[in-house]
């Protein structure tokens, strides 16, 4: 069984078919790459696979566990959790500009850990606790008052350990992306390449199982890729798969297990970097070879 | 001296109610301005109408009429109705005037604010959404905790602009008869024969406004440390 397996996907923006069935399935740990010429689908594919576009068709499987089939409906809050299975970083970083570097990484977990608290409160107090159900019927208001009073200071203090654990955990990663020296810093201080390497950070913040880069390095200028591209490399672990959508070809080759040729909203071909670059096989794939080799 | 002086007490008592006109037409038209804006920008096709007509209506028309409107409508009403306005709210006339101006003017002003919000929350980038989603916020989170403060830095310079002008607009409470600091200055203008509280009646405009912009300063560096 696949760890990741997706099942002939389809998207349309208005009349126009975005993607025309996709299928393609990664094992934890494989690193794929995703090449192609503009408007062939690669990044309509990732979004697809993080929900912030729903396809039209098709279904989306993670170990073996259905998270996303286009012929339901999904409540909002089931595309919430079924999303973290995935992580993004987005072409153009999308780094939140008011926080600092550390507070972007902390937010999601921070965010996280109020509403897990919050739920935990909440399912206390509606009583699935059956002993705390009996001792609510005896005892006085003031007690009560006392009680809640107590909780609350104990749920403050869970939470400001919570909070404690979330900033290491942030502090850690960004030194991981070697910007342990400036967590401070806000993005709008921050070079292109420091600021994606920030959006890796926070990515990874929540620990997704299948990290997607789109076009990671695209916005930056040419000196900078170097960097952003050896923290990706770095990234590569047996405990999570990457889909990256590139143009930077030379590094497709050296970090993908797999390469995926998308031309004209359909996988054109796919296999081992060594068969994509040395031996192509369709026509479009060699003419997308050649053009990229004469534009270098 | 002592002219001045009731002179000037007189002017204060009407910049009360100035400041006062301003300070209850913010603390409600802020708020209201946010819910309109919301459902001009809303998906629900008939609310983003209903409510652009609203906004229509009330910027297309002068806030002298809607201050006119608001405060005859219910005088209408009630003369229909054989109904004493006064004793059936249990106020004076006066206070029942002022609460008409300030509907009035909470109404004009929301429908401004909520333009204003409408261009800032319209301005964020749709990529900030985007990080909030895949990082797994709700959607009103991501309003509170991304959105909201771009949007505060972006709207600084033209709600300073809208504020400005309410102060000024504070004005039009006379219509209804409401005592306000322009008002009260045309009174001593003519009850001393001089010009002079009109000129102090303009200082008082300009030092309140003053300070309203060095506040909207001081609020723009603050929010400085970041771009958006």
């Amino acid at each position: 069984m696949s760890f990741l397996e997706v099942k002939n996907l389809h998207k349309s923006f208005g009349g126009t078919q975005v993607l025309k069935g996709i299928d393609f399935s990664l094992q934890k740990g494989d690193v794929v790459s995703v090449i192609g010429s503009s408007g062939s689908g690669k990044t309509t594919l990732l979004r697809c696979l993080n929900f912030l576009e729903l396809a039209d068709m098709g279904s989306v499987c993670v170990h073996g566990e259905e998270i996303f089939n286009a012929t339901k409906k999904y409540a909002d809050r089931d595309l919430r959790e079924n999303r973290l299975h995935f992580g993004l970083v987005f072409q153009g970083f999308n780094l939140f500009p008011q926080y600092t570097a550390l507070k972007n990484v902390r937010l999601p977990l921070d965010i996280q850990t109020g509403e897990r608290l919050k739920n935990a409160r909440k399912a206390r107090k509606s009583g699935k606790d059956p002993a705390g159900a009996a001792e609510k019927e005896k005892i006085s208001v003031l007690r009560k008052i006392r009680a809640w009073l107590a909780e609350n200071k104990a749920c403050a203090e869970e939470r400001k350990r919570a909070f404690a654990d979330n900033a290491l955990k942030a502090e850690k990663l960004l030194r991981d992306v070697g910007l342990g020296e400036k967590m401070n810093n806000y993005p709008c201080e921050l070079s292109g390449g420091q600021c994606q390497r920030v959006a890796i950070a926070r990515a990874l913040a929540l620990e997704p199982e299948i990290l997607c880069f789109d076009e990671p390095t695209s916005a930056l200028d040419p000196e900078l890729t170097g960097e952003v591209l050896r923290v990706i490399r770095s990234l590569k672990s047996p405990d999570r798969a990457m889909i990256i959508v590139t143009h930077e070809m030379q590094f497709a080759a050296e970090i993908s297990d797999r390469i995926i040729f998308m031309a004209d909203g359909v996988i054109e071909e796919a296999g081992t970097p060594q068969q994509i670059f040395r031996e192509p096989k369709s026509e479009k794939l060699k003419a997308f070879l050649r053009n990229y080799a004469e534009n270098r | 001296m002592e002219e001045l002086v009731k002179i000037l007490q007189e002017l204060a008592s009407g910049f009360g109610t100035t400041a006062l006109l301003f300070f209850v037409t913010l603390v409600f038209a802020l708020p209201l301005g946010l819910i309109i804006s919301f459902g001009s920008m809303s998906r629900f096709k008939p609310l983003k109408y209903l409510m652009k007509a609203i906004i229509w209506v009330i910027r297309g028309t002068p806030l002298m009429l809607q201050i006119l409107l608001v405060s005859f409508l219910p005088q209408f009403v009630f003369r229909i109705m054989n109904k004493d306005l006064t004793a059936f709210f249990g106020i004076s006339m006066n206070a029942l005037m002022f609460i008409f101006v300030a509907i009035a003017f909470i109404l004009n002003y929301a429908c401004y604010f909520s333009e204003i919000f409408r261009a800032g929350i319209e301005a964020i980038p749709r990529g900030q959404y985007e990080a909030g989603q895949v990082l797994g916020m709700k959607k009103s989170r991501i309003f509170f905790s991304v959105i909201l403060m771009q949007v505060v830095k972006r709207i600084i310079p033209p709600m300073s602009n809208e504020i400005i002008t309410l102060v000024k607009d504070t004005a039009l409470a006379q219509v209804l008869g409401v005592v306000d600091l322009l008002n009260a200055a045309n009174h001593a203008v003519n009850e001393y024969v001089v010009l002079t509280p009109l000129l102090y009646a303009a200082l008082f405009y300009l030092i309140f406004n003053g300070l309203l912009t060095i506040l909207f300063n001081v609020a723009e560096k603050k929010l400085s440390y970041y771009k958006v």
